[in-house]
């Protein structure tokens, strides 16, 4: 309040993220309390608290798929991340060891396909992918998601990996080279640990987009065995009676773990991020 | 402990020479200075010693074997970085022990060295400290005891005291030359611009500009006897006054347009009393009283800018007409060419 006072001009600002708060949190805070509800009280009382909190919403829900579904969704996830990871940060040091080596146009060549790779939108090549899946034997598999996501990850994940490595001074790399490290030696000694913040970030953000993909998810896995919790829930509607006290406690699992990341990783997931942002 | 010989070096970028033929011995245990300005190749000239860039020419020889084409790590050698170059995520220790480990050392054996360095250099207390948890000073002293823990046969320091303010930089200069004392065989190899570093730390100085060795010997041996022109402004400061000269019999003079170039150091010039052989004289433009001396700024009558280090206490005013003379023997001679020529008496 004080702040307010000394610095008036911040009032819009404030008012700004407050609004802006309140679009984020009030869904969560519907979506977690209706899935407290049964059926009819979510459509008699939508807004209100639940009048008996149905903890079996969240066991039906579990009970009826959304644990397979779960764990689909952390391999397919978990695979992402660290196939990303590990492309993303070859390809970041690649070009960096380029440019300071004097192959710099080489690297900006890589560098616009990563740009070109960020406008490249998941509907255009949605046909071209599911035909090259099917001559690759991949549809139908996890392996289908994995290395589709990964691709739409790597060239944003390049890009902020090779802004956090062209601030590693040249000296390090010197240094690690008199004391005796391959070039992946230094990757692994040197830059990685020093680049903790923004793998990080990458890290959340792919898990993000994994977590929560939709469209490749149901038109490149068929088996309900295989399915993400995004496509999974899909069977949770039914065309005559749908359960949306299950339904909803499935979205909040579903949701979980990426807000639970999130939380937990906000520190990192900023300054990485900044970093990601200022140095590039 | 090993002496190192430079036969014919040359390192080109494209079709850019910046090193053109650098001939040099250093004996074992000494402690050599580059200096030169800044482009003339002298941080060029460490970096393929510590086999950092690659010879375009010549023979690197460490210790009585070629190392052209011998990895850094296996070259013997461990280099102090003017930034420093600790590993920011690792802790004093580990930053020494660091290249120790790779090396395949034995346990006991690193944490025997980097324990004797530690307590050699007063780091006992801030082993498990990160380098951001230090003052410059102190990670300077982390980083050359990253260097001695390796046991080195040549220790490299690229401008180690740049980055550490007047008060650090003299305490740091002062610890390496007790280690150079402390360390008797230690081969070193120091880079700077600062010519105070060069003079109080240097067995011997190599002057070089423009991809070339100037001249090389002892700090005193370039201060009285400067090879040529170059090292002769180059070494002191203020830099040495340049004028146009002739010889008149067997004495050199003063006299615009003359082909030779007579050299004045500023602090061997002093007011000529009355009755004594003026050497130069000129209107004082500006007085800096440094306390202990007094730099005066004069021009002659042609314009040309002169400098005088006179005592602290001189009576010498802005734009006083000022007579100047120095003893015969302080005077330098350079013929057309710039080089020496012999002390005129």
């Amino acid at each position: 309040m004080q702040t307010l006072i000394r610095h008036p001009a911040r009032l819009p600002v404030i008012l700004l993220l407050a609004l802006h708060a309140v679009i984020v949190i009030y869904p969560l805070f519907w979506m977690i309390t209706n899935s407290f509800k049964p059926t009819e009280e979510i459509y008699a009382a939508s807004w209100s608290l639940p009048t008996v909190w149905m903890v079996e919403n969240y066991a039906k829900a579990w009970r009826g798929g959304i644990s397979a579904y779960f764990l689909n969704s952390v391999i397919v996830t978990g695979g992402t991340i660290l196939l990303t990871l590990a492309i993303s940060v070859l390809a970041a040091f690649g070009m960096v060891r380029a440019e300071t080596a004097g192959a710099g146009r080489a690297a900006g060549l890589v560098l616009m396909a990563c740009i070109g790779g960020m406008l490249v939108a998941p509907q255009v090549a949605l046909v071209p992918l599911y035909k090259m899946m099917q001559v690759l034997r991949l549809q139908d598999t996890h392996w289908a998601l994995i290395l589709t996501y990964t691709a739409y990850r790597v060239p944003i994940t390049i890009l902020l990996v090779r802004a956090v490595f062209l601030a590693v001074p040249r000296d390090l790399d010197d240094c690690a080279h008199i004391d005796g490290c391959s070039s992946l030696q230094t990757l692994w000694h040197v830059y990685l640990p020093m680049s903790r913040s923004i793998l990080l970030t990458a890290s959340v953000l792919t898990a993000y987009h994994a977590w929560n993909e939709f469209l490749f998810a149901i038109i490149f896995i068929d088996s309900d065995r295989l399915k993400t919790i995004p496509s999974g829930l899909m069977n949770f509607r039914d065309a005559l009676m749908t359960d949306w006290g299950v339904l909803v406690a499935g979205l909040v699992i579903s949701a979980a773990p990426i807000i639970v990341l999130f939380i937990v990783a906000q520190r990192y997931f900023l300054s990485g991020f900044a970093a990601g942002a200022v140095k590039g | 402990m090993a002496q190192l010989t430079l036969t014919d070096v040359r390192k080109s970028f494209g079709t850019l020479e910046v090193l053109k033929g650098i001939d040099l011995t250093i004996a074992s245990g000494e402690l050599v200075v580059f200096v030169g300005p800044s482009g003339c190749g002298k941080s060029t000239l460490l970096r393929l010693i510590a086999g950092l860039d690659t010879i375009s020419a010549g023979t690197l020889d460490i210790g009585g074997q070629v190392v052209n084409d011998v990895p850094a790590a296996k070259r013997g050698i461990a280099m102090v970085f003017q930034s420093y170059a600790l590993y920011p995520h690792m802790t004093v220790r580990r930053n020494m022990e660091f290249g120790l480990k790779m090396a395949g050392l034995p346990r006991p054996e690193i944490e025997r060295r980097v324990m004797q360095t530690a307590r050699m250099l007063k780091l006992d207390d801030y082993l498990d400290r990160l380098p951001r948890q230090l003052s410059g000073g102190q990670r300077q002293r982390v980083a050359i005891g990253r260097a001695i823990t390796r046991e080195p046969r040549v220790f490299l320091f690229d401008e180690p005291l740049s980055n550490l303010d007047a008060a650090l930089r003299v305490a740091t200069r002062v610890e390496i030359a007790a280690l150079h004392e402390r360390l008797p065989g230690a081969t070193m190899v120091y880079v700077t611009l600062d010519q105070v570093e060069a003079m109080t730390l240097a067995d011997r100085i190599v002057v070089m500009n423009a991809g070339r060795i100037e001249q090389v010997g002892t700090p005193m041996d370039l201060y009285h006897r400067p090879a040529n022109l170059f090292v002769a402004q180059f070494i002191g400061s203020p830099a040495m006054n340049i004028l146009p000269a002739v010889m008149e019999g067997r004495r050199p003079r003063i006299k615009e347009g003359g082909a030779l170039h007579l050299g004045l150091r500023p602090e061997d010039l002093r007011p000529a009393a009355p009755g004594e052989d003026v050497v130069l004289s000129g209107h004082v433009t500006l007085v800096e009283r440094l306390g202990e001396v007094t730099l005066v700024h004069l021009a002659d009558a042609t314009g040309r800018s002169l400098i005088a280090k006179l005592d602290g206490d001189v009576e010498v005013a802005r734009g006083q007409q000022l007579d100047l003379t120095a003893d015969p023997e302080r005077l330098h001679l350079f013929d057309a060419d710039g080089q020496r020529m012999l002390r005129p008496t």
